[in-house]
């Protein structure tokens, strides 16, 4: 155990790298997820995601850094209080629904009886009752999904790691995983989520790191880093909709106006602020500003932005650990 | 981690005890073998009987001891030469024989004599010679000799020529039983870590359980199955003994069978058994599809078949420098000591030697399969035919 990690956080990563021979896969890695978050972890294909996990396991011995989860320097003296969901997953697929969950939460210290139970209430509220005694290739894939995500949370872990969680799920299933996910941050356990999909990172998590070339390029609180990104993007809307577009773009320092169902997109030009814009239009009544906002771009947005950099550390985060309570620790 | 490697093993003997090959094999493989055993019994003894005419002989002129021999076989009789003559040239026999005035036969045929016919024919003259001979003659013809068997290179050890054939049967049915329940169990073992590997499985359970746990509890696990499989064929193997004994088999010669050391090749079995699959867990591993890695596992029991195939060395000159080696060496020694066990007097220095270095082999083998594991247990996928088929022009 370790004194120097504050109590709410369940992982503390600094300065985390990784080698495989003369390849870089994570380099200089630092961030930490508190206690009960969701924490979104990012990142294109290639960027060090697995790697980080696997690290964050005990799976993989980094090249350099310090690794401390749920408080412990020894990853693998807690493995017991952590469930892992990897990306690509599979089963036993001649063995009985229950003889499989009772075997891996065995293997995780939970006893055979009380297994049984957590089994029976874990597939009820998983939208799967009664299908302990069926044989899992019998199942359906989203219901052998289902029944892997079970296995992986039966032993009631307060680190949870789960890679891709909702890939290969229809919308029904989906929001079956997505409020059980939320049942689990509100009882409290820790999750850590991998996935491409940054809907699910912007409804779900509180908090994301975003991997590129094995580096941090994104880290922190969600809306801190729309907020951070939402750059020289404004949209308005008058109440006479017709004349709007062209009003808007005369306005001084708008260098673009696009009208759109929802208002009009103003873009900045780049010596002009959102408060020196918002003054030029309280400045003219006639306008009759109906909403002003800034516009907040989506994290696949930004994904792509910062994903399509070819050079990560041009939008460099800094180093989120020099202030973990920074919520707005996100790339400039 | 022992009771984490407990619960491995008990999981992985339940998953397969209940599984359809499991008892397909244990069940469906001695019928297999009596059905196969049977066959071969019936067609051989067809094959020798078989002729393709029905083969006469003439009585005219028959002492009445070679009469009485002839008339108890299969042979069509003919009252004399003629009709004999008349019934070859019809084509209704293939031959006849027709007794030549002195100690012989003549035949006349359009076919080749049949081994039973001649066997017929040979035995009515030594009927009529010894018809004519002391009666303390006609018992040493009956009975020549009192064989007695002497184990190679111990013959103070003898046993009878019941005995003997009933410890041939037992020398290569038991490393047979142990050969083939090593090998079923190694590729169950090969096929679990495989899959395993191939869906990812393998990266949850070593959150869950250390490696070498892992691995030690998959090899007794499926170690224990392969006991069943044995323990079952052994009684199936008693039920047919006592079955024997009710149809009449010497009850001595089932008391005589060297039975302690049946047992003892029990020592050779579990050693060849963790060899084997600690060889298998390391390439199921590194392979990682499951087909592919039955494949190669089958290679790498080539040791195990190939003292099968120096059968008459091992029976004939089991003392012999290479039949020794074969004994000693750690990847053949699991089959080939048990044989020379059962059949000669093994010296004891070789006894411990093999048994040594088959002990060691196993635990250096285990150590290097958890090494395996913990390398290969996050890497891709071996693809071994087709890196085969890329460097084939």
């Amino acid at each position: 155990m370790s004194g120097d990690v504050p109590p709410d956080r369940a992982v503390q990563v600094s300065h985390l790298v990784k080698h495989y021979g003369a390849s870089v896969a994570v380099d200089d890695l630092s961030f930490d997820v508190r206690s009960g978050e969701i924490f979104g972890l990012l990142g294109p294909n290639g960027a060090g995601k697995t790697s980080t996990i696997r690290m964050l396991l005990g799976l993989l011995v980094p090249t350099d850094g310090e690794i401390e989860v749920l408080g412990a320097r020894d990853v693998r003296s807690v493995l017991p209080r952590i469930g892992y969901l990897p990306e690509e997953r599979g089963l036993y697929r001649d063995v009985r629904v229950d003889d499989c969950l009772v075997y891996l939460a065995g293997l995780k210290g939970v006893p055979r009886a009380e297994a049984r139970r957590r089994i029976t209430v874990g597939l009820a509220a998983l939208d799967l009752p009664g299908i302990e005694r069926r044989v899992i290739k019998t199942l359906s894939r989203g219901q052998q999904q289902k029944v892997q995500f079970l296995a992986t949370v039966v032993h009631r872990p307060e680190l949870l790691i789960i890679d891709e969680p909702f890939s290969g799920l229809d919308p029904v299933n989906t929001r079956v995983l997505r409020d059980f996910l939320l049942g689990l941050r509100a009882a409290g356990t820790t999750i850590v989520m991998c996935t491409h999909q940054m809907n699910r990172i912007e409804e779900l998590c509180d908090r994301l790191l975003m991997l590129q070339g094995g580096r941090s390029v994104l880290y922190g609180g969600v809306q801190a880093i729309r907020r951070a990104h939402s750059g020289d993007r404004v949209r308005v809307v008058l109440a006479d909709e017709a004349t709007a577009s062209a009003r808007l773009a005369d306005l001084p320092g708008v260098a673009e106006a696009v009208p759109g169902a929802d208002g009009v997109m103003l873009r900045l030009a780049p010596t002009t602020t959102h408060a020196a814009l918002l003054a030029s239009l309280a400045a003219q009544p006639e306008l009759a500003v109906q909403r002003f906002e800034v516009y907040l771009p989506s994290l696949e947005e930004i994904f792509l932005k910062v994903a399509g950099d070819d050079d990560p550390t041009a939008d460099p985060t800094g180093d989120p650990t020099d202030d973990p309570t920074d919520e707005t620790g996100a790339a400039a | 981690m022992i009771r984490a490697a407990g619960r491995v093993a008990r999981f992985e003997y339940m998953r397969h005890v209940r599984s359809k090959q499991f008892l397909g094999t244990t069940f469906g493989m001695p019928v297999f073998m009596l059905l196969i055993g049977g066959f071969a019994a019936w067609s051989g003894s067809t094959a020798q009987n078989a002729t393709a005419h029905p083969w006469g002989y003439v009585a005219a002129g028959l002492p009445p001891a070679a009469a009485d021999v002839l008339a108890a076989t299969d042979l069509r009789p003919f009252t004399d030469v003629k009709t004999a003559a008349a019934a070859l040239a019809a084509g209704t026999v293939g031959g006849y024989a027709a007794h030549d005035g002195a100690l012989g036969f003549r035949v006349t045929a359009w076919e080749p004599l049949p081994d039973g016919v001649s066997d017929s024919l040979s035995e009515a003259i030594r009927a009529e010679a010894l018809s004519a001979a002391p009666p303390a003659l006609r018992a040493a013809f009956d009975e020549p000799a009192t064989i007695v068997y002497a184990l190679a290179a111990a013959p103070d050890h003898v046993r009878s020529a019941d005995t003997l054939w009933a410890t041939l049967a037992v020398a290569f049915a038991v490393p047979l039983a142990l050969t083939l329940a090593v090998l079923f169990s190694t590729t169950l073992l090969v096929t679990a870590v495989a899959e395993e590997k191939a869906n990812r499985l393998i990266e949850c359970l070593a959150t869950s359980v250390a490696p070498l746990a892992l691995v030690g509890g998959k090899v007794v696990g499926l170690g224990l199955l392969a006991l069943t499989q044995l323990g079952i064929w052994a009684a199936g193997a008693a039920a047919a003994a006592v079955v024997g004994l009710r149809l009449g088999v010497p009850g001595a010669t089932v008391a005589a069978m060297p039975w302690p050391t049946v047992a003892l090749a029990g020592i050779w079995l579990i050693g060849g058994y963790l060899v084997q699959a600690a060889l298998v867990v390391g390439l199921g591993i590194a392979i990682g599809e499951p087909r592919e890695a039955q494949q190669v596992a089958g290679f790498a029991s080539l040791g195990l078949v190939l003292p099968f195939s120096l059968a008459g060395l091992l029976v004939f000159r089991p003392a012999s420098p290479a039949a020794v080696w074969l004994s000693i060496l750690p990847l053949t020694s699991p089959v080939a000591m048990p044989i020379r066990l059962l059949l000669s007097a093994v010296p004891l220095q070789q006894a411990v030697l093999s048994a040594a270095l088959l002990a060691l082999t196993a635990v250096l083998a285990l150590w290097a399969a958890g090494a395996v594991f913990r390398w290969a247990m996050l890497r891709p996928p071996i693809r071994w035919r087709r890196r085969v088929n890329a460097a084939l022009p």
